[in-house]
């Protein structure tokens, strides 16, 4: 692989704005409904404030996409940069990788009747962009980093809250979030 | 999964003047091939949720696209320039100003969501008369109609009252392109007029800010990552400011140290070194607390106060007099040592920053807390400096020629005779003509309900509302429905069926800034940004100044003279009259033309305001001891002032939500997928004592009115305080946060914007769950 | 919850069903050296059941018009291979079908028929253990499968079984559904055990109605009839059917992923 092309959720620097899910739906339209990136809150028994730590996450463009060896239809390929994607004329809606994915990543669309997820901006990167979600992070909590290079000792594979699956390989690397020193009022 | 089949859908088809449904409609057009002479219909159809689908967009290479430039003009710190980028005369997406270092080529979730703005189902199309005002029963007229209504009704009154005092505006911040200013210019040209004064938003603080500095100007935000200790106080620009976090992130990197101070744990909290959870309203406490410990400690910076203070000796002597640390901290409700650490870091950090938000000011005693945390950042000897300063907000960059707001009051008009402010902090004066003995009549935008009510000699007859959605984001929504009663027409003019066109006889549609020439700048950052006509304006929508052109031309056919605003204008032109050489010379450009390549930011001496020390203050100096303060009924010094009485056993916040600009943007189906439902924030111990579990569906109330919405439970919130973030969900969702809010003034606010403030914060309410 | 599958679920009994035939016609034939009563309407039975579940499939796809894809990843996709499987299947089926329009069915084919049947039923257990469901990502779907085809496959065949031999349809019927009923209960059971989304898997079974009426209307009556009569009534295939149906829409609906639990404990 020339490349292996993977988002960085720096969840020190997130601070759950969903801009990045709205960066998206501008660029795609998805419908009413359907969100490829989603930015999930860090429950408390993790974080210990209640929707002050985040997980942004599209789809994780797996070493071993359950969704593409699932797929009948071959419908998936992965790509030589690592990005996996869905190709939607050869989709036959057959919902299995719904059910593949551990990562709840495809959607089904019962207007196209087919499923759709997130494919890393291909056209995008072709082009020599960003991604739509990381051009919009307005704090740099969410970035594109290629993992043959990629080298921050703080980023890990399988932080709290995200289904612990080596075998699949997904590509989104974390960086926990911090606490701050609380002084709570007395009375 | 959300299926919005809101009343907009049955709106749109009593839109079309039958009884056709919008898919037949729409099903019709597919068939004679109409549809795609319809502006943007491309983009309904892949919208569309009961229309035919045909998928999703796909990014069609960079080459595809016309782009354009544009800008966010909502009230917000960021003002952030947008690429707009069109294909077929379609907005396909839009993207962040990349030319801009603060707007760094990304949005926020409310700026990502304008495509669907722009071609919303939901959106007013036509001007819509509605038959009984609150019956949603809308239909469709021409603008001829619409025009003939509203100049009939204005010339109506003349005849009447001998004057158009009975014509009323209220307009705030829905828009600050500089052109919208036309608004006020429309009236103008009419005559003179009631005008609501004022701003709900941040005149305590600004009073504050020109009673200690003459005039109310922070440094370049971006100057932050230069700061060696930032201290965040009332404000949450994780959700207000997304864009400022980058040099607040800077500065940590760098070392520095920053300290949130919120009666909330706010998002923003959690990403500084030290949090405080104050008691809301003890700000001014906590400050003078700071600045005793201060004294005590001999760390005031003694030669900055003799250089460049005044009064500081009698400040001093009142803190000695009347304030302890532990009297201050208790106030607050805080550790004495860790008050006392912090002040020491603070004074020892060079340079030192004090962010004030706009919520910390939101409170009865809000202006003078102001001024007590502006003087605890002057008495370090931290204003002037970069990367230091008392930030709030500025007009710095807001030097254009106004051209659409000065208009000619029509000869022989007749109006007010009393004396008269400001009218808001946009006014610049220059429409006061010195030699006129006639003014407009002023009233306070905060209270337009009681105004309204109270109102005689002439009461309010017509009242237009632009830029505004008062029913939704005013106080005391129940007063102001029924105040609305006296009223004898109602014009508004707006995006959305929403609250307020709820309430009018009128709704004239009007444009998004994607469909406008307009030109914008910021509150907080220094940076310029044109904004371009990007696509045809949908349907029959017409901006704000091409509105009053349109009334100026029936008017005048009707009356010669009646009207002074121009007629016949181009919107594009009235943009480019804006620009004047004080704009080119600050911004550096030779014209606006260089805009459409990029932003530009203003060239600055340096990145602090009051670098050169020269204070607009009558003695110049940094007046610790202010007498224009007193003479306007405040105490000379920032004494310590307490706070509103609770009037029920919880206090109420209301900030401002992640998901929306006050009522934009929440109400879209894009954002109903990321954030579904208002919710009522409470401390589980206080929600168990009294049976709420978390997603109970509970009532708010207190004696303003009540709410019905679901509670969440979370320690975020201190044990006797309720949290809800105000936002309008749609048209289906009754929620509002002014049913519980009344219109409580702040101390200060008169002075420099024509009306105090309103204690946003100091609200109260009581909370028990409904019966399943 | 998972929306209701409908398509998915008929899919499933109905093709398990015909496999439980088939292989229960393998087994009599095995066991007794005897055919059935009707072997056409045996066969024809069988083909029905199997024809039936696949028009039911067809309704699940959002594009039945591309349904020839569905054969293209025979590589690493086990729902290509469980639909290639299916056609041997059918085409044994068929065969069979054919044959027994003529006279008895050869052994062999019997036995083919039979044991592409459970290749196709394996085929089919890992189609439903996937990677997303942690709860069954395992060897229990396959069981599942296998238990169904029993339990119907052998009510079915009672139909098409000599008095003589009803002995034999009654034992493979009672021993399978009192093993799928240790097995419904206890599989829960331990799945409470597991990580968050397995045992939330477990609760939402054992608080649910559909698992329960299929406890009561698909084992526990059935076992109770038969063991007073001790032969399959008429009317037992109808019901040990209905009571499989909510066990299926059970399986289908309530069945955890491992995506839904982002942001908490696993």
């Amino acid at each position: 692989m020339s490349k292996r092309y993977a988002f960085h959720v720096n969840m020190a620097l997130c601070i759950g704005c969903d801009t990045c899910a709205m960066a998206c739906k501008n660029q795609y339209h998805q419908e009413a409904g359907i969100v490829w990136r989603k930015v999930y809150p860090v429950s408390e028994a993790i974080y210990p404030h209640r929707d002050r730590a985040w997980m942004s996450l599209a789809c994780n463009h797996c070493d071993n996409p359950p969704c593409l060896e699932g797929c009948p239809a071959s419908a998936y390929t992965k790509r030589d940069d690592g990005v996996v994607v869905h190709h939607p004329d050869l989709c036959i809606g057959c919902q299995q990788c719904l059910h593949t994915c551990p990562f709840g990543v495809p959607q089904y669309n019962p207007h196209t009747k087919k499923a759709e997820k997130c494919s890393l901006c291909w056209e995008r990167l072709d082009a020599g962009l960003q991604p739509a979600c990381v051009q919009g992070c307005p704090t740099g909590a969410l970035t594109l980093v290629d993992l043959e290079t990629f080298d921050d000792p703080s980023a890990i594979q399988f932080p709290p809250g995200f289904p612990h699956l080596p075998e699949v390989g997904p590509s989104t690397r974390f960086t926990l979030p911090e606490q701050p020193k609380i002084v709570r009022r007395e009375s | 999964m959300h299926e919005s089949k809101s009343s907009g859908a049955q709106n749109i088809a009593l839109a079309l003047g039958n009884n056709l449904s919008r898919r037949s409609f729409l099903k019709i057009l597919m068939m004679t091939g109409a549809a795609a002479a319809l502006p943007g219909t491309g983009l309904l159809r892949s919208f569309s949720q009961e229309g035919p689908v045909f998928g999703r967009a796909t990014f069609a290479g960079p080459g595809a696209y016309q782009t354009f430039r544009n800008a966010c003009p909502r009230n917000c710190y960021d003002t952030c320039g947008m690429v707009s980028y069109v294909k077929d005369g379609v907005l396909e997406f839009v993207e962040g100003e990349p030319t801009s270092t603060y707007t760094n080529g990304g949005l926020c979730v409310k700026g990502y969501a304008y495509p669907r703005t722009v071609y919303s189902p939901d959106r007013i199309k036509y001007p819509m008369r509605q038959i009984g005002r609150g019956s949603g029963n809308w239909e469709r007229i021409s603008w001829e109609e619409a025009l003939d209504a509203i100049s009939g009704k204005i010339l109506e009154i003349k005849e009447k009252d001998g004057s158009l005092l009975g014509m009323a505006l209220t307009k705030y911040s829905g828009n600050f392109g500089i052109t919208h200013y036309g608004v006020e210019g429309m009236l103008s040209s009419l005559g003179y007029t009631t005008r609501f004064v004022g701003t709900p938003c941040w005149p305590a603080g600004i009073d504050a800010q020109n009673y200690d500095m003459g005039n109310m100007w922070c440094n370049d935000p971006e100057d932050m990552a230069q700061s060696k200790y930032i201290i965040v106080w009332g404000a949450n620009p994780a959700y207000c400011s997304v864009h400022s976090l980058k040099y607040i992130y800077e500065a940590k990197k760098r070392g520095a140290k920053v300290v949130v101070i919120d009666p909330v744990l706010t998002q923003t909290a959690v990403k500084g070194d030290e949090y405080w959870q104050i008691k809301p309203g003890a700000d001014g406490a906590l400050a003078l607390a700071m600045a005793r410990h201060l004294i005590d400690q001999g760390l005031v910076s003694r030669e900055w106060v003799a250089a460049n203070g005044l009064g500081y000796d009698e400040y001093e002597a009142y803190i000695k007099a009347n304030v302890t640390v532990e009297w201050g901290a208790e106030q607050a409700g805080l550790p004495v040592d860790v008050v006392k650490r912090v002040a020491e870091e603070f004074a020892a950090a060079d340079p030192a920053t004090i962010w004030i938000g706009y919520g910390m000011q939101r409170h009865v005693n809000g202006g003078v807390n102001v001024r007590a945390i502006d003087a605890l950042v002057a008495m370090t000897g931290n204003v002037g400096k970069p990367g230091g300063g008392a930030r709030y907000g500025h007009l710095f960059t807001w030097g254009f020629n106004y051209n659409a707001m000065v208009q000619a009051a029509p000869e022989g008009s007749v109006g007010y005779t009393g004396a008269t402010g400001p009218k808001g902090e946009f006014d610049t004066g220059q429409g006061a003509d010195a030699a006129a003995t006639y003014t407009d009549r002023t009233f306070n935008i905060n209270k337009i309900g009681q105004e309204i009510l109270d109102a005689q000699d002439p009461p309010v007859r017509l009242l237009w509302i632009a830029n505004k959605n008062v029913v939704s984001q005013d106080f005391d929504k129940n007063k102001i429905v029924k105040a609305f009663e006296k009223v004898e027409m109602i014009v508004a003019v707006d995006l959305f069926f929403n609250p307020t066109v709820e309430q009018a006889d009128i709704v004239l549609p009007t444009v998004t800034p994607f469909e406008d020439w307009t030109v914008n700048v910021s509150y907080w950052h220094y940076w310029l940004h044109l904004n371009e006509q990007a696509i045809k304006p949908l349907f029959e929508t017409k901006s704000d100044i091409e509105i009053a052109s349109a009334l100026s031309a029936v008017l005048n056919a009707k009356q010669p003279g009646s009207c002074t605003f121009p007629q016949n204008i181009d919107a594009k032109e009235m943009m480019i009259k804006e620009f004047n050489d004080g704009i080119y010379q600050l911004f550096g450009i030779t014209s606006w033309e260089d805009l459409r390549k990029g932003a530009a930011k203003a060239k600055l001496p340096s990145s602090a305001s009051w670098s050169d020390l020269k204070f607009a203050t009558p003695s110049g100096k940094y007046e610790f001891k202010s007498e224009i303060a007193q003479t306007n009924g405040h105490t000379a010094l920032p004494e310590y002032k307490a706070g509103r009485e609770a009037y029920a056993p919880l206090r109420l916040l209301t900030p401002h939500a992640k998901h929306g600009l006050h009522s934009q943007f929440q109400n879209l189906d894009w954002m109903h997928d990321l954030n579904p439902e208002p919710l009522v924030y409470v401390h589980p111990k206080t929600a168990g004592a009294k049976g709420i579990g978390d997603g109970d569906t509970v009532r708010v109330f207190n004696p303003t009115g009540e709410i019905r919405l679901k509670a969440q439970l979370t320690n975020n919130v201190p044990a006797d305080t309720l949290l809800m973030y105000e936002a309008w969900f749609g048209a289906k969702n009754g929620f509002n946060v002014n049913l519980l809010v009344d219109d409580v003034s702040s101390d200060m606010g008169a002075y420099k914007t024509g009306s105090p403030g309103v204690a946003i914060h100091d609200q109260f309410a009581d909370i028990e769950k409904v019966a399943a | 919850m998972e929306t209701l599958s409908l398509p998915l679920i008929l899919f499933t009994l109905l093709t398990q069903a015909a496999v439980g035939v088939a292989v229960l016609a393998a087994v009599r034939q095995w066991q007794t050296a005897d055919g059935p009563q009707r072997p056409t309407a045996e066969w024809g039975t069988i083909a029905g059941l199997l024809v039936a579940g696949v028009l039911a499939s067809f309704f699940h796809l959002g594009h039945p018009e591309l349904v020839w894809r569905i054969l293209t990843n025979v590589g690493s996709a086990w729902l290509s291979r469980e639909i290639l499987a299916f056609i041997v299947f059918g085409a044994l089926v068929a065969l069979a079908l054919w044959s027994a329009l003529r006279g008895p069915v050869s052994g062999w084919l019997l036995k083919s028929v039979a044991v592409v049947g459970v290749v196709a039923l394996a085929m089919m257990g890992m189609t439903y253990a996937p990677t997303g469901q942690p709860a069954i990502n395992n060897i229990w779907p396959f069981v599942f499968f296998m238990l169904t085809a029993a339990t119907v496959g052998s009510a079915v065949a009672s139909f098409f079984t000599p008095a003589k031999h009803q002995g034999l349809l009654t034992w493979v019927f009672s021993t399978g559904a009192l093993i799928s009923l240790v097995i419904y209960l206890a599989v829960p059971c331990v799945w409470l055990s597991g990580d968050a989304v397995v045992a939330a898997t477990g609760r939402a079974f054992l608080s649910s109605p559909l698992y329960w009426l299929y406890i009561v209307i698909g084992l526990v009556v059935p076992l109770i009839a038969v063991a007073r009569t001790r032969r399959i009534p008429g009317w037992l295939p109808v019901l040990v059917l209905f009571g499989e149906f909510f066990g299926r829409a059970a399986f289908f609906m309530l069945m955890l992923t491992s995506g839904s639990n982002i942001g908490n404990l696993y």
